[in-house]
This record gives C-alpha cells, structure tokens and sequence, in this order.
C-alpha cells in the first residue's frame, strides 16, 4: 500500500507538470488534451474510490500551487472526481469491459470537473461565458481525453498491478 | 468483436469489502470510504476558505510559494522541452493566415509611416508647449519604468481561468499589480508574486480592467472608458463606459490612459497599445456606447513578457 502511495504519488506530480507545462499550450482545435485528469481517473478505476479521492487531492494541490492558483480549488474538484472514478469502477469492474469502462469514467470525469469549474469560477468571479466556452473547450477536451484515456490507463495498469487476494479474501469470498 | 478481460474488483484503501465476508465488514468498508472521500472534500473547502480570507502574506500563501518554489525546476524542465513543440504549433499556425496577414501588414505599414511624419511634428509642439507651460507628468513608459524580461512558463489551465505563469518573482523585482506588455502592447498585470515566479491576469480574464482611451484626436474630447474581457476569450476585447457623447470609429487604435487623480494612479502608465477598434454600436437603451476591440497581444501565442516596475 505505502509503495502504492509513493508511487502514484510521483505519477501525478510528473502528469500535473507534463499537464501545465507541456500539454496545456498544445491546444487542439482550442482545447488541450487533460492528462492529468485521465491518470487520476485510471489510478481511482484501479485502486477504489478513497485512493482515488486522495489521488484527487495531491493532484489538485499540485495544479494550485505550480500555478499559483487558490489552494484547495482544483483539490475539491478533483477529489470529488477521483472518488466518484473510483466509486464507478468499483461498481462496475465485473460487468463492462475495460475500454468502456475507461471510456465512461473518462468523459464523465472530463464532464464533471469541466462543470465544476465552471460552478467554481462563477461562484468566486464574474460571470462566465460558458456557452462558447462549452463548445470551444469541453468538446476537442473530451474526445482528445478519450483518445488517450486507455492508452493511459494500460500504463497505469502496468505500473499499479491489480493485487492478488489474500488467501483469507478467497475462502471469505466462496463462502 | 472480442470481449475484452474484465478487471477484478480493485482492493480499494481501507477494509477490503470481501474482508471477512459479513454484510457489516462491507457496510464498514463502505462508511470507511465515504468518510475519507468526505474529509477530504471538507478539508478542500477549508483550505479554499481560508486561502479567500487570508491576507497576501499569509501562512497558506507562504507555505504555497515555498511549494511553488520547490516545482520550480521541474516546470522549467517541462517548459524547456515543450518549447520546440510550442514553436513547431505556432509556426503552423502562422503559416495559415500568412498571406491574409502579409497584406494587411503591408497596408498597415503604408498607413504608419504617413502617421509617424504627422507624430513626429506633433510630439514637437507637445515638447515644446510643455516646456512653456511647466506641464508635470505622471510616470510614463518607458522613461520611469525598469523592465524585467520574463519567459511564460505556464499557459491558462482551464477555459476559465485566463491566467499565465511567468519565470520571475519577487527576487526579480517583481511585485503585485506591476503592469505586464510584450513587444505587440499591454498583456494584463501581475496578481500574484512568489519568490522565482508569477501568475500574470491577462486583459481577457474577466477580473481584470484597465482605464483606457481611444487616441485620435476628436473635437468632442478624448474617447474614455474601461476595457475588460469581452464574452468569451476569443471574442477580444470590450471597450465599456465609453459616452455616447464622443465619436468612436473603427480601425482607431486604444491605449491605456493612465490618469491620476486625487493622490490616486492607474497601475497602467498611459499609451501602452492595448488593441484597436473592431466594431462600435449605439442602442437607444444604453447608457454608453459598445465598443468591441482586438487585442494588439496574441495572448495564445506568448512565449516572455516584459514586467514593468516604477524606477522612482
């Protein structure tokens, strides 16, 4: 567990700066590819929802303080994203296969925060043009996030292999 | 098509649901979860609360730009190796509209060098009439003003969030509020100082605004008002609270007027280039005219900037 944590600990540091460094000014057809949210959403689809939501809040504190933003913002945001990734994978990880279950977590991820921020900046700012800024962004954000959304999570599959069970787990799980 | 594997049920943190098999580990397994994805949603708000109320050099705004420092070399890193992938984008970017660009820059020139004989006379006579009539400035750019040249290190991270992160801090001489242009005219001001860096509002985030005026002389006086964000970041800029006692017409270029009043002055010196008129309409409903304006800056496109800091 401690090695897991340490782990996708490093993972989404260098997802959070590859996405604000590197990724961010690449947009296409003006919205960039989300890395980021698609690491946290394959590391909560592989780990469960309480490791997703504390995935959520280590990204999000990164994201603040690298851009200076308002500690604790994109840590509600993605919180609530990885915990609701992991729910859903936990719910779902014996019906679907993996690619629609990436895919589903993915867009919906994608969706969620882009409203959550949207929810966010309205409630801190002035209003928002989220109208264009919907078709603009969310749109070229989503399909390039779906794109990359299995590719990512093979690689994370890789990196966070899905634990065996315990002996104890498999004679309390035939019983 | 095949079906895929499906995955196992993920080991989530905390009890494991089949540990010990009984409805009550599962339901313990479950609350155990909810609390922790609850903790950290409250511990998010608290954080943003208190980071809203705290002052500027507050303990989260230190330990913040402490942290920040510390990522410092690695969004460096990130930057230095996503900058030949910038260049490569923006260079094919530029080669779409280059014709369309090369002839109304040709035009422009044409326009330009008539306009800069006239200009060159008329700051002539300004010169000279100040001098007799002991006419005292404000500060102006570039006389009264040292400059940091800063690189863009971070680009806006959300549609919403018109935003970018510059390489220079407070250890440069940056502070808060220090106007920000580029070598095309104004790109926003600094809202936010670390030691190695700062996040810099551009003109299209919707909490930044600069007084401003349209610079062709006109009998009715001068055209003034404030220029904000338009509706959406690529729908430029809105030149707002400009009378409709005064004549505005498209093609004039805006600057920022930089007044001062009262002990009081505008963060912006005056006659930084900030955009120029796109289109102007009067409705009978309106208080003021609505003025729409192109920036001078591609904000898209930014690679460094120029920090402006008051050298008296």
């Amino acid at each position: 567990m401690i090695l897991d944590v340490v782990k996708a600990a490093a993972t989404l540091l260098l997802a959070a700066v590859a996405q604000l460094t590197v990724l961010n000014p690449l947009e296409v057809f003006d919205g960039p590819v989300d890395l980021l949210l698609c690491t946290l959403v394959a590391l909560a689809l592989l780990r469960g929802a309480a490791f997703g939501a504390l995935a959520g809040f280590w990204a999000g504190l990164i994201v603040d303080t690298a851009s200076l933003g308002t500690l604790g913002l994109i840590s509600l945001l993605l919180v609530v994203v990885g915990y609701a990734a992991g729910w859903f994978g936990e719910a779902t990880s014996a019906q679907t296969t993996q690619f629609a279950r990436v895919s589903i977590a993915v867009a919906g991820a994608s969706a969620l925060f882009f409203v959550g921020s949207a929810l966010v900046t309205v409630l801190l700012d002035d209003a928002i043009p989220l109208g264009s800024t919907l078709v603009r962004s969310l749109v070229p954000t989503l399909l390039l996030n779906l794109l990359i959304a299995y590719p990512v999570f093979l690689v994370l599959r890789w990196l966070f292999p899905i634990p065996k069970p315990t002996a104890r787990e498999v004679v309390a799980a035939a019983e | 098509m095949s079906r895929q594997p499906t995955a196992r049920l993920p080991r989530p943190l905390g009890p494991s649901p089949r540990q010990g098999g009984s409805r009550f580990a599962r339901a313990s397994a479950q609350a155990q979860r909810r609390l922790i994805g609850l903790t950290l949603v409250v511990l998010s708000l608290v954080l943003a609360t208190v980071y809203l109320r705290e002052a500027d050099g507050g303990a989260l705004h230190e330990a913040q730009r402490g942290a920040s420092a510390l990522l410092h070399p690695l969004t460096v890193a990130g930057e230095r190796i996503a900058r030949p992938f910038r260049d490569a984008h923006a260079y094919v970017d530029r080669l779409v509209d280059a014709e369309a660009e090369n002839e109304a820059l040709r035009a422009e020139l044409a326009l330009i060098r008539n306009q800069l004989l006239r200009n060159q006379t008329a700051v002539a006579d300004v010169e000279r009439l100040e001098s007799a009539l002991d006419y005292v400035r404000g500060p102006s750019f570039p006389e009264d003003y040292t400059s940091v040249v800063a690189r863009v290190i971070q680009v806006p991270s959300s549609p919403f969030r018109q935003e970018i992160v510059v390489a220079a801090g407070s250890s440069d001489g940056v502070r808060r509020d220090a106007p920000v242009v580029s070598s095309d005219g104004l790109v926003g001001r600094v809202i936010e100082v670390a030691r190695s860096r700062s996040k810099v509002g551009l003109l299209t985030d919707q909490r930044v605004a600069v007084s401003a005026s349209a610079v062709s002389a006109r009998e009715t006086g001068p055209a003034t008002g404030v220029v904000r964000a338009g509706s959406s970041p690529s729908a430029g800029l809105t030149f707002d609270r400009v009378s409709k006692a005064v004549e505005v017409n498209v093609g004039e270029p805006v600057v920022t007027s930089g007044w001062q009043e009262e002990g009081l002055q505008s963060l912006f010196p005056p006659d930084l280039r900030i955009g120029t008129i796109r289109s102007v309409s009067r409705q009978d409903i309106d208080l003021y005219q609505r003025v729409q304006i192109v920036p001078a800056v591609d904000f898209e496109a930014l690679q460094e900037v120029i920090i402006l800091t008051e050298a008296r």
